[in-house]
């Protein structure tokens, strides 16, 4: 058998399988060190985003025209794009190194209006009516464009020997820029303060919020809101009418409040008028917050909405103490009717009409809440911040997925 | 017989060639796995560091409280890479340009360094 050409073959086999060997090292090694320049250059990318995200609200605060295109971060290098036509949707691109990874951060500029800066904050009247005097104690700014009208119905006798209220700092004819919120133009037709762009700032809170943490109805009717279970964790419940002043009214039983747990932060938004029966003060959950925004009246009835199981049928239940810890905002006016008890509300309210007190001898304090001013945005209240003059802030910071 | 001394010579090289891949493949791990690490703790840095208020930022970063030697990565809960150690530096005054250096050790190598900048302004 002529076996002189077995070690040339053996050899090639041989150096075949140390080849495979090789390319698998090598293909690994090269693997490798892709997968670190990318992690490092999308580190960088990140930082490069910051960056840019840092310059934009700068610019932003100092009234300074955004770049446009590409900017390169020098010294460093990498390049960062901000998008900043919408100040309420700010994103800024990071890009970095030979692998261009890129990073997306987004986040809110917001200016935030001089009304946030009152406790209660009127654009028209504060009214005192009602056959008997009431105690109003307002800690912080009481801020009114019009003036303080005691309007008893028991007119002949000068109420105003009872009326014992205390405002901590109190003033008329203020300019309703300063006491008063307008509706950005959300559907761009060139005017703001209509009903539709309140319809479409709803819709676009609802939309920049996980569906769990939102409820949204559609309704031609009236939408009771009692004790709803698992409403705890919910950030925004926006029920929207069929169209102005058809549908969508909201009332909140004093059984509503006392299902969320301490935390949560919740904001109820009505296209209509919203009926709020505070709840009594010892089931307000302890650091929880239930906000209001309306288009419509803001009602704050002066006794407890009860549901009657056996009846099918609401009834009503005198009224003690009550409490409510959040911010209330009507676009309209608000009444409260206020029977013998006592209420404490903590927070901003702000009424671009009159609030109207209808008394029935009780005790109303009011105490300033500086969430806001603490950069601590309640659930869908950034949409209310337009442009304009005020202290400005960087909210809802995010990396882009 | 000349025929085996020459596939002996082949096999050798190659396995000279493959024993050569390895280590460099090795080394190359190593070497990236230390350039993530380095990476890592300069963005752990820059994430504290944005935390702060911008007039805490450049007092301190200008008082060296925010340059780490290894004992300072350690006492922070870091395994500190061979001889590694974190310099910060900051100019401007708003917005302020931040550069964070970590400088290590690389055996066979000679120093090596990561370096991330960013720009951070008064909230």
């Amino acid at each position: 058998m002529n076996n002189r050409g077995i070690a040339l073959i053996l050899s090639y086999v041989v150096i075949m399988v140390l080849t495979i060997f090789a390319t698998a090292f090598i293909a690994r090694t090269v693997s490798d060190t892709n997968l670190t320049a990318r992690y490092m250059d999308s580190t960088k990318a990140f930082w490069v985003a910051e960056a840019g995200l840092n310059q934009a609200y700068y610019n932003y605060k100092k009234g300074i025209a955004q770049p446009v295109g590409p900017v390169e971060l020098n010294p460093g290098g990498g390049t960062y794009t901000i998008d900043a036509a919408n100040p309420m949707a700010v994103k800024v691109t990071g890009t970095f190194g030979r692998t261009s990874a890129q990073r997306i951060l987004r986040a809110s500029f917001i200016t935030i209006p001089a009304a946030f800066q009152n406790t209660l904050s009127i654009g028209r009247h504060l009214r005192f009516t009602g056959s008997q005097p009431t105690a109003l104690e307002v800690d912080g700014k009481t801020r009114l464009s019009g003036r303080l009208i005691r309007d008893w119905r028991h007119s002949q006798r000068d109420f105003s020997f009872y009326l014992d209220s205390w405002f901590e700092d109190y003033k008329e004819g203020v300019s309703v820029s300063d006491t008063t919120l307008g509706i950005p133009d959300y559907n761009h037709n060139g005017r703001e303060n209509e009903y539709d762009d309140f319809v479409q700032m709803g819709r676009q809170i609802v939309d920049t919020y996980p569906t769990s943490e939102v409820i949204y109805i559609k309704t031609n009717g009236e939408v009771l809101l009692s004790d709803i279970s698992n409403i705890s964790g919910k950030k925004i419940i926006f029920v929207e009418g069929r169209r102005e002043n058809y549908g969508g009214d909201v009332t909140i039983s004093h059984l509503f409040a006392p299902a969320l747990k301490t935390g949560d932060d919740l904001t109820v938004i009505s296209t209509n008028s919203v009926t709020y029966y505070l709840p009594w003060e010892s089931l307000f959950p302890e650091n929880a917050h239930l906000n209001i925004i309306c288009w419509g009246v803001y009602r704050q009835p002066a006794r407890y909405f009860q549901i009657n199981p056996r009846r099918h049928y609401s009834e009503l239940a005198p009224q003690t103490t009550g409490k409510n810890d959040g911010i209330i905002y009507t676009h309209d006016w608000a009444d409260w009717g206020l029977a013998s008890g006592k209420r404490s509300i903590t927070g901003n309210i702000i009424v671009n009409r009159d609030l109207v007190i209808d008394s029935e001898e009780c005790r109303l304090d009011i105490n300033y809440s500086d969430r806001i001013f603490r950069g601590d945005i309640p659930p869908g209240f950034k949409w209310l911040f337009g442009a304009g003059e005020g202290p400005k802030y960087i909210v809802d910071w995010q990396e882009a997925e | 017989m000349r025929r085996v001394i020459l596939a002996s010579v082949i096999g050798l090289l190659g396995v000279t060639g493959i024993l050569a891949f390895s280590s460099n493949q090795a080394f190359l791990n190593i070497s990236n796995r230390n350039l993530l690490i380095a990476t890592n703790h300069a963005d752990y840095l820059l994430k504290n560091l944005k935390q702060l208020p911008l007039d805490t930022v450049l007092s301190e970063v200008r008082q060296g409280a925010w340059n780490w030697s290894p004992k300072d990565l350690v006492a922070k809960g870091i395994i500190p890479l061979a001889g590694e150690s974190i310099e910060t530096q900051v100019n401007g005054t708003n917005p302020i340009r931040v550069t964070v250096i970590t400088r290590w050790n690389e055996s066979g190598r000679k120093n090596r360094n990561v370096v991330l900048n960013t720009l951070l302004t008064k909230h």
